[in-house]
C-alpha cells in the first residue's frame, strides 16, 4: 500500500494545499519560495532539499510526494525493503527488482523462476502454496497515493497485522491439507520395510531358531478410505 | 564506469550510432565517468546523411551505465548498456529525440531538455 505523506503539511494545518499552488512544477517551485524548508542547511540546500527529496518518478509533471513502496522481488517474490537489492532497467524500460544478489544472479543466468524450486512462482504453480485467497486482494498494487490521515494509517497498520494472521493461518491449513495422510503412508511403508528387510538386521536362520527374537507385528491405524485404496491394489 | 576507449551507444537521433570516450570533462587521469558526467567522444559509427559524421569529436553526457547508480534513498539501479546523448557546448542535446530510460539525476544536473524528451524517466 502506498501512503503518500506531504511532509510540509505539518507546518500549516488550516490552509488547504491547493489554495495558491498550481499542479505543475512551476507551482511547486512557487510553493517552496513561499514556504522554505526550516531545517535546511545553507542557501542552496533549501532548493535541493525541497525539490530533490520530494520528487519521485512516476508522477511526472504533477506534484510529487515522498513515497515508499515495498516492492516484490521479480525472481523469488519476497518483499524488498528500502535499502536492499538492485533494480535492473532493461532497454525497453522494464524494471526488474531483486531482493538480493542470489535472485539477481539467477536472473542473469536466465533461469526461469517458475522452474526454480525455492521461488514463490514455482510453489504457486505447483500447488505447494495457496494461489487464490481473499487475503491477497488486500495487497494489490494501488497507484493512487492517499492523502495522509492519521486514523487511516493507524487502522491500516492494525488491519495489516490481522490480515497477516489470517493469511498465515490459511496457509498453514493449506499445508496441512496437502500433508494429510502422509503419516499413515509413512507408517505403512516402515512396517513393510521392517517385514521385508529384517534379514539386513538379523539372519533369517537366527530368527527361526530363536522365536523370541521375532519382532512383534505392528498395528497401523488406517482410515477407511485408505483401507479401500489398499484393497484396490 | 566510463573511461577513455569505452564504447557507448547513442541514445538520441543526432546521427551518431556509437561513440568512443576520449576524455572526461573536469577530471584528472585515473577517474571514471558515471551517469551525468560530460565526456568528450569521437564518433565511431554514424547514420549516413546526417549532420554528424564518423570520426568527429563531440561532447556527450552519459545517461545509462551498466555500473550501478546509487541513490540516497537506498535504491540501486543498473542499466543494460552504456549510453550517452550528444550535446553541444552549452549542454543542449543535438538531437530531437531521446531513446530509452533516463535517470532522474539528469534533472538535478540541469539537463532538463534531455529529461523532457525522455520517453521514460526512472
Amino acid at each position: 500500500m502506498v501512503v503518500a505523506r506531504w511532509w510540509w503539511e505539518e507546518e500549516d494545518h488550516d490552509r488547504p494545499l491547493d489554495a495558491d499552488v498550481g499542479w505543475g512544477s512551476e507551482g511547486i517551485r512557487k510553493y517552496f519560495d513561499k514556504h522554505p524548508i526550516k531545517n535546511a542547511v545553507g542557501d542552496d540546500g533549501v532548493r535541493s532539499i525541497g525539490r530533490g527529496v520530494g520528487f519521485e518518478a512516476g508522477l511526472r509533471g504533477r506534484r510529487r510526494a515522498v513515497t515508499m513502496r515495498l516492492e516484490k522481488c521479480w525472481f523469488c517474490s519476497s518483499t524488498i525493503y528500502p535499502g536492499h537489492g538492485i533494480q535492473f532497467v532493461r532497454n525497453d524500460a522494464k524494471i526488474f527488482r531483486f531482493c538480493r544478489s542470489k535472485c539477481h544472479k539467477n536472473f542473469k543466468m536466465k533461469r526461469n523462476p517458475r522452474k526454480v524450486k525455492w521461488t514463490k512462482a514455482y510453489r504457486r504453480l505447483h500447488g505447494k502454496d495457496m494461489t487464490q485467497d481473499a487475503t491477497f486482494e488486500f495487497e494489490r498494487k494501488r497507484n493512487r497515493p492517499e492523502r495522509y490521515d492519521r486514523n487511516v494509517a493507524e487502522n491500516t497498520l492494525k488491519a495489516i497485522k490481522k490480515i497477516d494472521k489470517v493469511r498465515v493461518a490459511r496457509e498453514a491449513r493449506h499445508h496441512a491439507m496437502r500433508m494429510k495422510g502422509k503419516k499413515a503412508i509413512e507408517q505403512r511403508a516402515a512396517a513393510k520395510e521392517l517385514e521385508q528387510s529384517i534379514h539386513m538386521v538379523k539372519a533369517p536362520i537366527a530368527l527361526q531358531q530363536e522365536p523370541s527374537l521375532t519382532l512383534p507385528k505392528i498395528k497401523v491405524k488406517v482410515s477407511q478410505s485408505q483401507a479401500e485404496g489398499n484393497m484396490e491394489e | 564506469m566510463i573511461q577513455p576507449q569505452t564504447l557507448l551507444n547513442v541514445a538520441d537521433n543526432s546521427g551518431a550510432r556509437e561513440l568512443m570516450c576520449i576524455r572526461i570533462i573536469g577530471a584528472g587521469n585515473p577517474r571514471y565517468a558515471h551517469i551525468g558526467d560530460v565526456i568528450v567522444a569521437v564518433i565511431k559509427e554514424a547514420v549516413p546523411n546526417m549532420p554528424l559524421e564518423r570520426s568527429e569529436v563531440i561532447r556527450a553526457v552519459i545517461v545509462r551505465t551498466c555500473k550501478e547508480l546509487k541513490r540516497d534513498n537506498g535504491i540501486i539501479i543498473r542499466y543494460d548498456d552504456n549510453a550517452a546523448v550528444v550535446i553541444d557546448q552549452e549542454g543542449n542535446p543535438k538531437g530531437t529525440r531521446v531513446f530509452g530510460a533516463i535517470p532522474l539525476e539528469l534533472r538535478q544536473l540541469n539537463f532538463t531538455k534531455i529529461v523532457s524528451l525522455a520517453p521514460e524517466v526512472l
